[in-house]
């Protein structure tokens, strides 16, 4: 038998492609590096877990029902999220996770030749899933830690296809207030889809931050993402949601692998909905987990950029991933900045407050 | 990079097919006759001795390959066991023995080119690559500009007058330094940087004077090496180093690289962006040596990884490993008299600006202490002082050789993470 030809079957695109490799179980990695714990303070989750009604589902799930397939297109979760924006239920797709429906959207309006427009310095899978599809990912430089909206105009062209915009930006924390988003969009022109990604959405309480599905009816090109992984603590069952205008749902919907949601994670979603308590408490430890890095970092005297989100940014005089594995060995793990472009950086969860004293004691012994 | 491939049985009436297909395919990648003719000479000379030692309907599959710089010729085969001392640099033909006879035409094409080397394939398969690179003109002298300090400045991808340029104010400023000899050349640095394999980031002031630049090679699918950043009067601006270290990190985040890695850091090399991953001793002269620490830096989060450490530097090993906070899996492992083939067969590249040369071991043999002493002894008679010796941790085999290393003088220096399939720890001999 000859051997596998895979250099003739493998597109160039996919070829220079770096595989985003996760880290090891938390097992594994207290085996490598020594430790009897570990705080998680590296993937922006809730460290409250899911609201209590959505814990009750997990915990009351019928062993049985994992043989039965799930709702196909999450038909309860859609009328409930249609109840709440005052939309209909065809103008929301679930997925699993909010990766998911990147992939949706980019496979439905990309053709070969086509670009997608995103900033340099965001969160990574826009950009990826543009790449490993084949297409071009124009990448804008931040301005000010911001997504940089005159910058973005000026790459427009053709052959664009997507706008993809973080707001709040992961991991700089900044926003488009909604005069901002307003007049990015007008200038836009319906020329292209915009989409935005409110991953953080529930975490921002400024006045002038907008809710963007409330300006769909006025944007029919504007597609906003949300997810259940951050806020509402269900990032272990995979679930989030793209929202739109009508006929761009139903186009991409096209491209949506149905029964890609579980059964839990769509009932323990729609439960999580309601729970206005949670979210204030999110808010409330968040807030003060904030309030005190702020203080210890400006002790130690090290830049940090802090935004919205539960997240915060901090510059160190070492290499971040060397701190990376210096923390680990003490049982803290944090993101390192380098793959989002800021050597140097670490991003940090915002935990509650014996976590991150925890964090802020360690990091004083390796620096 | 352009490629063409033929695939032949593996009998000596292919071989004018074969030496067609390289001398046609190396000039329409660009390189010289001469060079073509050498390279064509030692594809003939390996092509024939596959045939002579592969028995049996085989296929070889053959991929010459365009670099830009370089043209490659790939040779790919089910393994064998196969009689490859010859690729020795040390290696002479014996007239009494017909065996050796046989292996002299490996050691003339081991000669006619820049590189050889040998590895392991998928599917059971090897790859022998002979590299040639082109040839290019010394810089005519021309008036170089004078370049004021610079207080403001902006990091660019340069044109390649830029780069000519900056290769001509490389040696200017930086006499005394070490760099690879090819930066030396502008229409080379041109086509390394267009062939992908090297990147090159400098930094300009308004009227497009360059005051300093960055330059980087990929050394494998996972690290680069990183050569500067290289200041042009610029004394003290360490935030123009910064900014070309940063520039380079940030292009480089995305992507497969894994680890960076610097050999010769300048003066304004920013530590705080690296760890210092051990010492190298350049001598110039017996008498004149300089010591360069090593930097090296992760762009990823350490996932861990394994590692096979004889037990001769297991403590050197694991000092290392705990200084620089390394999640490592480390099987200590001694040879216990196994086979392993008479002969053993050595890679050496040689930089001869440097006066430098590094071996890396292809194959494992009975004869590991005397090939490397025959190593030493070929590189004192040419003179060159700075030899260095890589090991990859991940590879069981290589292991074994590290005994014979340190009986022959060899000290382990620096642990590059990552370097090969896993560590790769770098010998260096002290004359």
């Amino acid at each position: 038998m000859r051997p596998l030809a895979l250099n003739k079957l493998v597109p160039s695109y996919i070829k220079s492609f770096e595989a985003y490799i996760p880290s090891k179980p938390d097992e594994e990695l207290k085996k490598l590096y020594h430790t009897p714990f570990i705080h998680r303070l590296n993937n922006n989750e809730n460290s409250l877990g899911p609201p209590p009604a959505a814990q009750e589902i997990i915990k009351k799930f019928p062993p049985l029902r994992a043989a039965i397939y799930p709702s196909g297109d999450s038909y309860y979760l859609r009328q409930k999220l249609a109840n709440k924006f005052d939309m209909h239920p065809d103008q929301f797709l679930v997925g699993n996770g909010a990766n998911e429906v990147i992939t949706f959207v980019v496979k439905a309006f990309c053709q070969k030749g086509d670009n997608i427009i995103t900033s340099d310095k965001t969160f990574a899978v826009y950009e990826w899933v543009a790449i490993f599809s084949g297409f071009e990912a124009r990448l804008v430089p931040l301005r000010d830690y911001a997504f940089d909206d005159e910058g973005m105009l000026e790459r427009i062209d053709k052959k664009t296809k997507i706008i993809f915009i973080c707001n709040p930006n992961n991991p700089t924390g900044t926003y488009w207030d909604k005069e901002r988003i307003k007049r990015f969009l007008d200038r836009v022109d319906n020329r292209n889809i915009v989409v935005v990604d409110e991953a953080y959405f529930e975490f921002v309480e400024q006045e002038d931050y907008p809710d963007c599905i409330s300006l769909i009816p006025e944007y029919p090109n504007l597609v906003v993402f949300r997810t259940f992984s951050k806020m509402y603590g269900l990032a272990g069952l995979r679930i989030g949601y793209l929202a739109g205008n009508l006929d761009v749902v139903n186009t991409i919907r096209k491209t949506c692998v149905v029964y890609s949601v579980n059964a839990i994670a769509q009932e323990a979603a729609h439960a999580a909905l309601d729970d206005i308590e949670h979210v204030a408490k999110t808010r409330k430890y968040v807030k003060e987990g904030k309030d005190f890095l702020r203080k210890e970092l400006i002790r130690m005297g090290l830049p940090y950029i802090i935004g919205e989100g539960n997240y915060i940014m901090i510059r160190l005089p070492i290499n971040d991933t060397l701190a990376y594995r210096k923390l680990m060995g003490q049982g803290i793990m944090v993101r390192t900045m380098t793959g989002f472009r800021f050597p140097n950086h670490i991003r940090v969860t915002i935990s509650g407050l014996p976590i991150m004293e925890a964090f802020i004691e360690g990091l004083k012994k390796i620096l | 990079m352009k490629t063409l491939k033929i695939s032949t049985p593996l009998h000596t009436d292919f071989l004018p097919v074969i030496t067609t297909f390289i001398e046609n395919s190396s000039c329409v990648f660009g390189i010289d006759k001469q060079g073509a003719l050498k390279l064509t000479l030692a594809s003939e000379e390996v092509f024939s001795y596959l045939c002579k030692v592969i028995q049996g309907d085989k296929v070889l599959d053959v991929i010459c390959t365009g670099g830009i710089y370089f043209v490659s010729v790939e040779f790919s085969f089910d393994k064998i066991e196969l009689g490859l001392q010859a690729f020795n640099i040390t290696a002479t033909p014996s007239s009494e023995s017909e065996e050796s006879f046989k292996e002299m035409g490996l050691l003339i094409a081991a000669r006619s080119v820049d590189s050889l080397s040998l590895e392991e394939a998928s599917g059971e398969r090897l790859v022998l690559r002979l590299i040639k690179e082109k040839s290019y003109p010394s810089p005519e002298a021309i008036e170089l500009p004078d370049i004021p300090p610079m207080a403001s400045f902006a990091l660019k991808i340069p044109t390649v007058d830029e780069i000519k340029m900056f290769s001509r104010l490389l040696p200017v400023h930086y006499k005394d330094y070490p760099f690879p000899d090819a930066f030396r050349y502008p229409g080379k640095l041109v086509d390394m940087v267009s062939s992908s394999i090297y990147g090159i980031s400098i930094a300009t002031d308004e009227r497009g004077l360059i005051g300093g630049g960055i330059i980087w090679k990929r050394m494998n699918e996972k690290i680069v090496e990183f050569f500067g950043p290289y200041l042009f009067n610029q004394k003290g601006n360490n935030k123009m180093a910064e900014s070309l270290v940063n520039a380079c990190l940030e292009g480089l985040a995305r992507t497969e690289i894994i680890g960076a890695f610097c050999r010769y850091p300048t003066e304004v090399f920013p530590t705080e962006y690296f760890e210092s991953i051990g010492i190298t001793t350049s001598y110039q002269h017996q008498r004149n040596q300089i010591e360069f620490p090593c930097y090296y830096r992760q762009l990823h989060e350490d996932t861990g990884t394994y590692v096979y450490v004889p037990g001769t530097i297991a403590s050197f090993i694991e000092a290392e490993y705990k200084r620089l906070v390394l999640p490592r899996q480390v099987y200590l492992t001694d040879y216990s008299g196994e086979y392993r083939g008479d002969y053993s067969v050595f890679a050496s590249e040689f930089d001869r600006e440097l006066n430098q040369v590094i071996i890396r071991p292809l194959l494992p043999g009975e004869d590991c202490l005397t090939n490397i002493l025959k190593h030493l002894e070929i590189f004192n008679n040419e003179r060159i002082l700075n030899c260095f010796f890589e090991i990859d941790l991940g590879i069981v085999w290589q292991a074994y050789v590290v005994d014979s290393l340190m009986e022959c003088g060899f000290k382990p220096r620096i642990i590059i993470p990552y370097g090969g399939k896993s560590d790769l720890v770098i010998f260096q001999y002290t004359p």
